[in-house]
Order: C-alpha cells, then structure tokens, then sequence
C-alpha cells in the first residue's frame, strides 16, 4: 500500500477525526476519552510553551543578558512562571494517564489490560520525560536540554492525541503485552533522554572547538563531561527497560505464535528494535569503549532514539502489515 | 542638608600621593576624632581603599561647617601633605554630583576593573566602622543603604563584574566547560614563571585530585610548590588542614605525566612546542580518549596546535583566551552605559528623599516655634481682654489689634534681623526671590505697597539657579 495513502487514511480520514476514537469493547467511556483528549491538547500546550520559555532563557543566559553571578555549585532556579509550566505539564499528563489507569479498569469486558492502546505508551513517556525536564529545571541547569524534553513531550502528545494510535489491541497476553509496551515506551523515553543530551553535546563539543565565547561562571550551560553522563545514564536505563520489553515480546510470541504475522525474523520492527536495543547495550559502556566517547556516544544516541521512533511509526502507519508485527 | 565629597581615588592622583593620602586602619581613628572635635553637628564616612581615599560629609547647610577646604585641611593633617598638594589631588563633588559618585562606586563602575566586586565589602566595612565611630547621621545611613542596595541590585541583574578579565580565568571557564568538577581530575602545570604564579592560586581553588608542576629548572618548580602548598598539608583560616596532593617532576616525566592529565596548563620559556601532536595523541588513545582540556598560555605556543583536531582534547592558546577577554570587556562597557541612567535615576531619588525629610523637619520647627508665640501673645491678649468691659467694643478691638500688631512683628523679627545682616554668600537679591516665592508676594504689589524710599537694597532678579550657593572648582 502506497505510504501516502496509508498516512492520509490514519491521520486525515475525516470518519477519524481528531476528537473521534474508535470505539471498542474495551473502550466504553466517553468521558474518559473526553478528558484525554482535553488532557492531551493542554499538555502539548503547556510543554510547547514551557519549551519554548525555557529556550528563551537559555539564549538570554548564553547572550549575557542576565548572567547569573553565582559560583558553579549554586546555579540560581529557572524562572518561577517555567517552574509553573513544567510543573503543570507534569500534573497533566500523570492525569491522562490516570484516567486512562482507571477507564481501563473500569471499562474491560475481558481481562484487564493496563495499556489497551498504543496511546497510552506514547503518554506514559511523555510522562517520564516531563519529569526529568522537571528535574532539569529545578537544578537550574541545563536548561537547554530542558527545552530539548519539552519540545519532545510536545510532540509526544501530539502524537498520542492521533486517532490512529488508538486502535485497541488484540492479544491474549495482556499482561505480558503491558510489561512489553511498558518496558518499550519507557525505553524509548530514557533513549530520547539520551539522544536529547547526545544532541547537547554535539552543539557543546563544536562550539568549544570552535572556541567561541565562554560561558559565565553561573551560566546554566551543562559540561560535555556531564552531557556524556547523561548519554551514558540514559542509555543504560534504556538499556535495561528496552531488555525487560523485549524479553515480554518474546514471552507473548512464544504463547501466539502467529502474532507477527509470520516469523519474528521476518518483522522489520523486530530487527530495527533489535539494533536499537544493542546500540544501547554498547552505548552504556561508551566510557569502557575508545571508540564510543564523545561525539560518537552522541551520535549513536541519537540514531538509536530515530530507530525507535521508526519502529513506532511503522506501527501507526501501517499497524496491521508484517512489517509492523502486527497489534504490538 | 548637604553633602559633600573631597578625596583622592587612582583618576586624580598617582600611587605615591595616593598613598601618603591613604586613611590606614592605623590612623583611621584619629581622623574620626578630629573630625568630631571640629565639626561636631556633621555626619562623616570615610572611605579609603587601595585606589581611594574618600570623605563622604553630609551637613546641616551649605554655610555650616565642613567646607570643602576645611576637609582637605584635614587630610593634609593627617596624610602629612601640604595643602596645595592635597589640593591638587582631590576631587570636591556636592549633593547629587557627590551621592551619584558614591553609587557609581558602590557599581564599581569607577573602580579600576570594571565592575570589581570588592568595592562593595570595603564600602559596607567602612560604613560600619563610620557607625561605631558615631559620625553616621540619618542622611549618610540613607545614602550608604541605599547606595549598597542598588550595587547588590544591579550586579545580581545585570551581572557587571562577573566577567573574567585574565587569561587564567578564562582558561578555567573554559575547563569548566568541559568538566562538571574537579575533585576527581589531575591537573598538570608546564612552567613555573610570573603567568602561571597568577594562575596557580586559581587551579589551586579548583581542588583537584592531583597538581603537578613540571618544570625544566626543579628548583622553581618547587619553589612554586612551596608557595602554593602543593604536596603538603597546610591549615586554612577556621583551623582544618587541607592538602593538595602532587607535586614537582621533570621533564623527562611528561609522557607519563600525559596519560593521567585532564587539564594542561602550559607557559614555559620554550622556543620549541613542549608537547607535540604525536605525543599526545598516543597519551590520548592510551587513556580512552578521555576528555582534556589544555590552555596554552606560552609565546612561542608550548603545544603545537594541531592537537586541538585530536578527540577530545581542547586546546586554547593565549590568543583564543585574550579574545574572550575583550569580548568580556566589551559587554562590561555595554552594561556600565546601561548601569549609569539607573545610577543617576537612584541618586537622584534617594538626595530627594533626604531634602524632603530636612524641609519637612524644617518646617515642623517653624510650626512649633510659631505656635509657641502665638500661644504667649494669645496668654497676654488674654489677660488684656480680661480687665476690658465685654460691651465696650472699641477697647476690644484696639486689644486685638495690638495683639495682632504684636503677633507680625515678633514673627518678623528674626528674619528681617538677618536681612539687615550682611551675609557675602547670599546676597540680598537671594532672600528677596526667597521671600517672593515663598510668600506668593508679585513684584507690582510689593511695589504699590511699599513706602516711597531710596533705593537701599540690590532688588536685582535672581533666579532659582542663583538660589545654590557657587560650587568650588577642582582639578581633576
């Protein structure tokens, strides 16, 4: 099927529009779904604006225009109106993901399953990312690599707000689905986390080379040491969350053979997972490995994070073809 | 109330006058006891740094004592210096000429390094000394509060006097960036000579794990890490000991010396480049290609530039820093140009505040003064009116009108006692304008009012500009 067609059907298709969900047995509350929605719009929002505040402030600290004169132990806190955002970024998206916690639960016919959509993936790392934004925040430093999550989480909700991922799954392993998609979709958040810093130190690294103007002692810029760190940090967590979905994809193949649709091996999304999943592995010994320190952790970070967000794109665009796995 | 400014700062007079005018801790004392022998109803705060000595005096007019010569009669006192050379090296500012230098001092916009921070500690322990000396009066507590405030203000806002201004500091930045600490990073120093004793105490503040210091001649070597303390344990101010491990090796240990380093910093008398692009890139892939950050500060360059293309290593030379430096300069000027209209705006308002409180005391004074006679002529009329028939109108009204006649003039009394005098700083023409101005008084009814006389008195106009005393002039 042409690309552009199946993109035009998932996304455009006026019968799914963008406040229409597809109803299911599974998802009997228009409420819930209502509230979501509302959640989802306000959350891209709030992290776009906070995003974009916290690029504002990053710039203005960089050009000089309020260098804070602090020593480089005590960087001073972010403005309270980012604070605020952030904070309500964070508020609102661990609301939608209790509506859908609880729609969930109520709404079941069958056996429960704590994620019935591909959506509720999608909203969980933003979630995840919101909070370590938040935590960035708070520092007070980093603040660049703050807007780089938010505008992620932005588009994140966006994403989840499309009505192609709110196509309910099929699987009698739900609970062995739930571990997969949690350990995926928070894999896939720590692996933004770290491309998100492998993008910093990128910029970092050549603007050092490049030698232009240093930052003041209270810049709020972070050290390529610490960058590395948080590739380093990110990929290791990913790492084992990617490990743990992996390993309950392989438990539910094991119980519905014909998942996929035909042999796992035969799965493109199995294999992009795959390469993914050991680009991490090796990433998280960048320190141990000559070859992977530096703009090379950083590039590998990155790349990984797009062959995860490509695994979850062949799902949406074309969730029922062989190449996609089939329902998760 | 009037203030006043005579002193000697690093703009108006050379170290050696400087220092001889200099009011050290050792004879700051007297010159506070000299002062309040003489002037005993003026406010006093002296401040003297290395680049200032100055006398901030806030009296209670412009003719009460301490003038402006009165004041550098007291420095020559007590520096030893003649007049005319205390003269010579002092500048006399008055109200807001005088209260805006203090703000920009306190900015540290008129300090030697742009922006310098230390100004603002000198200046609160110069006040508080000026406060147990007992010379701080309401108009200088206002001033000097005031003046601290909006220094602490503008240098949290705009960040004046953070920018670095040497090539250490700037090197360090530039580590800073590189490294999120220090504790666990070895630092290695290439030379011994007057640039890196500036920029030891720095690398030395940094804590780091291990600081060695190479050297082709050891004996500086250690004499350098004698100074500094590095290798040995030495006790800090509060009574802890601290060490910084390392210490002095040779040449000859450069190699090994490069596996382990993590910050380089270079200044030697090489004509030749000290570390060469092969031998770092060895060091570097022996060590994983972990991170190092070097700054070479040396002319001729001690480490060839083609290590910056090795993976990283970051190297700057003393160029790359110097740039920095100017860009630094550069922006402090932009931030002084933008500091000074809020400097003059905060002067202006807190010298406003202070006169209106001094007019506002004034004229509760001259309230009391005048309730108090009229309460004794209303005690007289009273008793007047007491032996008067109530039906006896005319008797009534003469008792008034004496009492009203009697009420005018000891009301005028004093102030036309002091228009018969005659005072040289404030010709007669300035109470004129004064008493029109105060009293709403036009010229055309003074004049029809008036009993033909001759002409006795200077009736010329004057201004409201003439109404401030002249300023004395100063060389700069």
């Amino acid at each position: 099927m042409p690309l552009t067609f199946l993109i035009r059907r998932n996304f455009f298709d006026p019968s799914r529009s963008f406040f229409y969900f597809q109803s299911s047995q599974t998802l009997a509350n228009p409420l819930s779904d209502t509230l979501t929605q509302i959640g989802l719009i306000l959350a891209t929002a709030l992290a776009g604006a906070s995003g974009v505040l916290a690029l504002k402030q990053s710039r203005r600290s960089d050009a000089g225009e309020s260098p804070v004169p602090s020593s480089p132990a005590k960087p001073l806190p972010a403005p309270a109106l980012l604070r605020g955002l952030v904070v309500g970024t964070l508020v609102i998206c661990l609301a939608v993901v209790a509506v859908r916690w609880t729609a969930a639960r109520s709404g079941s016919t069958g056996g429960w399953q704590p994620i019935e959509v591909h959506a509720d993936g999608l909203i969980l790392m933003a979630a995840m990312i919101t909070w370590c934004a938040m935590w960035v925040v708070r520092r007070g430093r980093g603040i660049t690599l703050a807007a780089f999550l938010l505008f992620l989480v932005a588009g994140l909700n966006a994403w989840a707000a499309c009505p192609a991922n709110w196509r309910p799954f099929t699987t009698l392993a739900p609970v062995w689905h739930a571990i997969h998609l949690v350990g995926v979709s928070l894999g896939t958040a720590a692996a933004a986390i770290a491309a998100a810093g492998g993008a910093m130190y990128l910029v970092a690294a050549k603007r050092l080379k490049q030698k232009l103007r240093v930052a003041s002692p209270g810049s709020q810029r972070l050290s390529l040491e610490t960058l590395e760190q948080i590739i380093v940090k990110g990929a290791t967590t990913g790492f084992v969350l990617l490990t743990l979905g992996l390993i309950a994809g392989a438990v539910m193949l094991s119980r519905e053979p014909g998942a996929m649709g035909g042999p796992f091996y035969t799965s493109i999304k199995f294999w992009l997972a795959v390469i993914a999943w050991a680009a991490y592995g090796l990433l998280m010994n960048a320190r141990l490995t000559p070859q992977l320190r530096g703009r090379y952790a950083a590039w590998v970070a990155i790349a990984g994070f797009f062959l995860l967000l490509i695994v979850y794109g062949i799902f949406t665009v074309v969730p029922s073809s062989p190449a996609a796995g089939g329902a998760g | 109330m009037r203030l006043l400014l005579v002193g000697t700062n690093h703009r108006c007079a050379d170290v050696r006058i400087r220092e001889k005018l200099a009011i050290t801790p050792q004879n700051v004392e007297r010159a506070y006891g000299l002062f309040k022998e003489r002037f005993p109803g003026a406010e006093l705060v002296i401040l003297s740094t290395c680049n200032r000595s100055e006398l901030y005096v806030a009296k209670p007019s412009v003719h009460a004592p301490p003038s402006a010569e009165d004041l550098r009669q007291l420095l020559a006192q007590i520096s030893g210096l003649s007049i005319a050379e205390v003269t010579t090296a002092t500048i006399h500012r008055e109200q807001e000429q005088a209260a805006v230098h203090l703000f920009r001092t306190a900015a540290g916009l008129d300090s030697r390094v742009l922006g310098e921070p230390q100004i603002l500690g000198q200046m609160r322990r110069a006040y508080e000394l000026a406060v147990s000396m007992q010379t701080v009066g309401s108009t200088t507590h206002n001033l000097f509060q005031q003046a601290l405030a909006t220094a602490k203000q503008l240098r949290t806002r705009t960040g004046i006097g953070t920018s670095r201004h040497s090539v250490g500091t700037v090197a360090i930045d530039f580590a800073r960036q590189v490294f999120s600490g220090f504790e666990d990073k070895i630092i290695l120093v290439l030379g011994a000579g007057e640039m890196i004793q500036t920029v030891m105490p720095h690398l030395r503040e940094l804590g780091p794990r291990k600081l060695w210091i190479v050297n082709r001649t050891i004996a500086n070597a250690e004499k350098l890490a004698k100074r500094f303390e590095i290798g040995e344990l030495y006790t800090l101010t509060d009574g802890s000991s601290k060490s910084i491990p390392g210490g002095v090796r040779g040449v000859q240990d450069l190699d090994q010396l490069l596996l382990d380093a993590d910050f380089i910093v270079s200044c030697t008398a090489a004509q030749e480049p000290v570390i060469g692009y092969d031998q770092l890139k060895r060091a570097a892939k022996k060590r994983r290609y972990r991170p190092v950050c070097m700054a070479d500060l040396g002319i001729p360059r001690d480490i060839e530039p083609t290590c910056d293309s090795i993976r990283n290593a970051y190297l700057y030379n003393i160029d790359d820093l110097q740039a920095v430096i100017a860009d630094n300069h550069e922006a402090d000027q932009s931030i002084a140009g933008q500091c000074e209209t809020e400097i003059q705006a905060a002067a202006q308002a807190v010298l406003s505040r202070v006169l209106h409180r001094d007019l506002g005391q004034l004229i509760r004074k001259l309230r009391t003064d005048l309730q108090t006679l009229g309460e004794l002529e209303q005690d007289r009329t009273t008793q007047r009116l007491a032996g008067v028939d109530p039906q006896d109108t005319q008797a009534i009204e003469a008792v008034l009108a004496e009492h009203n006649h009697r009420l005018i003039n000891k009301i005028l009394h004093v102030p036309l006692r002091q228009l018969n005098q005659h005072d040289g700083q404030a010709p007669l023409g300035f109470y004129a304008a004064a008493l029109r101005r105060l009293f709403n008084l036009s010229e055309a009814e003074a004049q029809s009012t008036a009993p033909h006389q001759p002409a006795t008195l200077d009736t010329s106009e004057v201004t409201v500009a003439d109404l401030e005393p002249p300023k004395c002039t100063q060389k700069p």
